[in-house]
């Protein structure tokens, strides 16, 4: 799988993943290597929120491509390319920047509602001795037709 | 109970078939509880009992018709209360000469119950009534829930090929929540490793309960395995860590330097290194 997102110069292999060490989604270290969440729905689901993460930054691999989800415009569009060879395309409903602590994730993961895409990266204040981002930037997009 | 030599034998042949093609035949409306309580509780119903289809009746009503070895029926969702349950041979014409039961099955609201008929451990029929795990199970892990209802001594299960259940004797259960994934499962006289079941592949998806009966008898030669899921426990990783570096982040001091880290940077301190270094060049001409 691939995302594409022309606009923000965005183009990344996707991995599927589970969980990480401590509970949480398990990404790749390298920010230019997208995942999707393996559990919940596929993008080609008939419902519920396909979630696509990336790390935003590494020591090992600097600034990765997600870092430009924070300054998507909404109406930006989302191409996903399936393994079938078949795409998917999204457009960018909203873009928010959640503290951590405050982010609603039985609805970031939801299974069910309606088809969607949600990408997900760490955004907004760092914590410099934790070594941790406060916030999550969450970009939700709805299915075009 | 029938045999193939009984004048039934056309008509049952008949109705069995009908029933396949439509999925196990189930009747449970208006079937009261004999005793109410608010809310609903479910119930599935596995038949465990080889060569013997059976009609299953509830509080007397006819409610399974020609229920076949080896089918699970259900899940049905009932008012709380207790149910007499009563199995009988698949040409009895009502619940008055039952080959299992009758039993009375308290169902509590909000629970999620599957009735076995099975043979015990002495090969005699009977029936168990197992509760189903409806807890939520943490991110990424299923539960993989083992029963033995054959005829058979104790059994030790083997998942890839070690020992994850010791000891599992007639008519109890262990219950293991394990990664979800698919797992090659052995089943085995307790103690040793040789299959009496299996090996045979058993996927254990997430946030589900996926229930695996050993069932059938082991004097007969017929042991089999029937699985059962019960889905919708599933629950959501806590987070999504996806930063190490701070490198976008808003609150970076204003002289940042690409890689600042803790305020002790590698290249920060290379850099000053670099800058006295040259200050020193500077200073010497």
């Amino acid at each position: 799988m691939r995302i594409r997102i022309e606009a923000l110069g965005i183009d990344m292999g996707i991995e599927a993943v589970g969980l990480g060490d401590s509970g949480g989604m398990g990404l790749p270290k390298n920010p230019a290597i997208a995942a999707w969440y393996k559990f919940g729905p596929a993008p080609a689901s008939a419902a519920g929120a396909t979630v696509i993460a990336a790390h935003v930054d590494s020591l090992e691999y600097d600034i990765g491509p997600f870092s430009r989800l924070a300054s998507a415009p909404a109406g930006t569009e989302i191409v996903l390319s399936l393994a079938d060879g078949s795409e998917r395309r999204y457009s960018v409903a909203s873009v928010t920047l959640t503290l951590k602590p405050d982010v609603p994730w039985p609805t970031i993961f939801d299974r069910t509602g309606p088809a969607r895409l949600t990408l997900v990266t760490c955004g907004g204040e760092f914590d410099y001795t934790a070594r941790r981002y406060l916030s999550n930037v969450i970009v939700s997009a709805t299915p075009v037709p | 109970m029938h045999t193939p030599h009984s004048p039934g034998f056309t008509a049952s042949l008949t109705a069995s078939l009908t029933a396949a093609s439509i999925g196990v035949l189930v009747i449970f409306g208006g079937i009261a509880p004999a005793s109410a309580a608010t809310g609903d509780a479910q119930l599935s119903v596995f038949h465990g009992v080889p060569g013997l289809t059976v009609d299953v009746y509830v509080n007397n009503k006819l409610t399974i018709d020609n229920f076949k070895p080896g089918d699970m029926a259900g899940p049905l969702d009932l008012p709380a209360g207790t149910y007499t349950v009563a199995i009988t041979a698949s040409d009895a014409t009502d619940a008055s000469k039952p080959a299992i039961g009758p039993v009375d099955l308290k169902l509590e609201a909000g629970m999620n119950y599957t009735a076995v008929a099975h043979l015990g451990a002495d090969a005699k029929p009977t029936a168990t009534l197992f509760t189903n795990d409806t807890s939520t199970i943490a991110a990424g892990s299923g539960r993989l829930v083992v029963r033995h209802v054959a005829a058979a001594p104790a059994v030790d299960v083997l998942a890839n090929g070690a020992v994850a259940i010791s000891n599992l004797s007639n008519p109890k259960e262990s219950v293991l929540v394990i990664p979800a994934g698919t797992i090659s499962a052995v089943v085995a006289a307790t103690g040793t490793t040789a299959p009496v079941i299996g090996p045979a592949d058993v996927k254990v998806a997430e946030g589900v309960d996926t229930i695996v009966y050993a069932w059938g008898s082991l004097a007969d030669k017929n042991l089999a395995v029937a699985v059962q899921t019960v889905s919708g426990m599933n629950s959501d990783p806590n987070g999504i860590p996806a930063g190490e570096a701070g490198l976008v982040a808003t609150n970076r001091p204003a002289d940042q330097t690409p890689l600042w880290v803790g305020g002790i940077g590698v290249l920060v301190l290379l850099g000053l290194g670099s800058a006295t270094f040259l200050g020193l060049r500077r200073a010497r001409r």
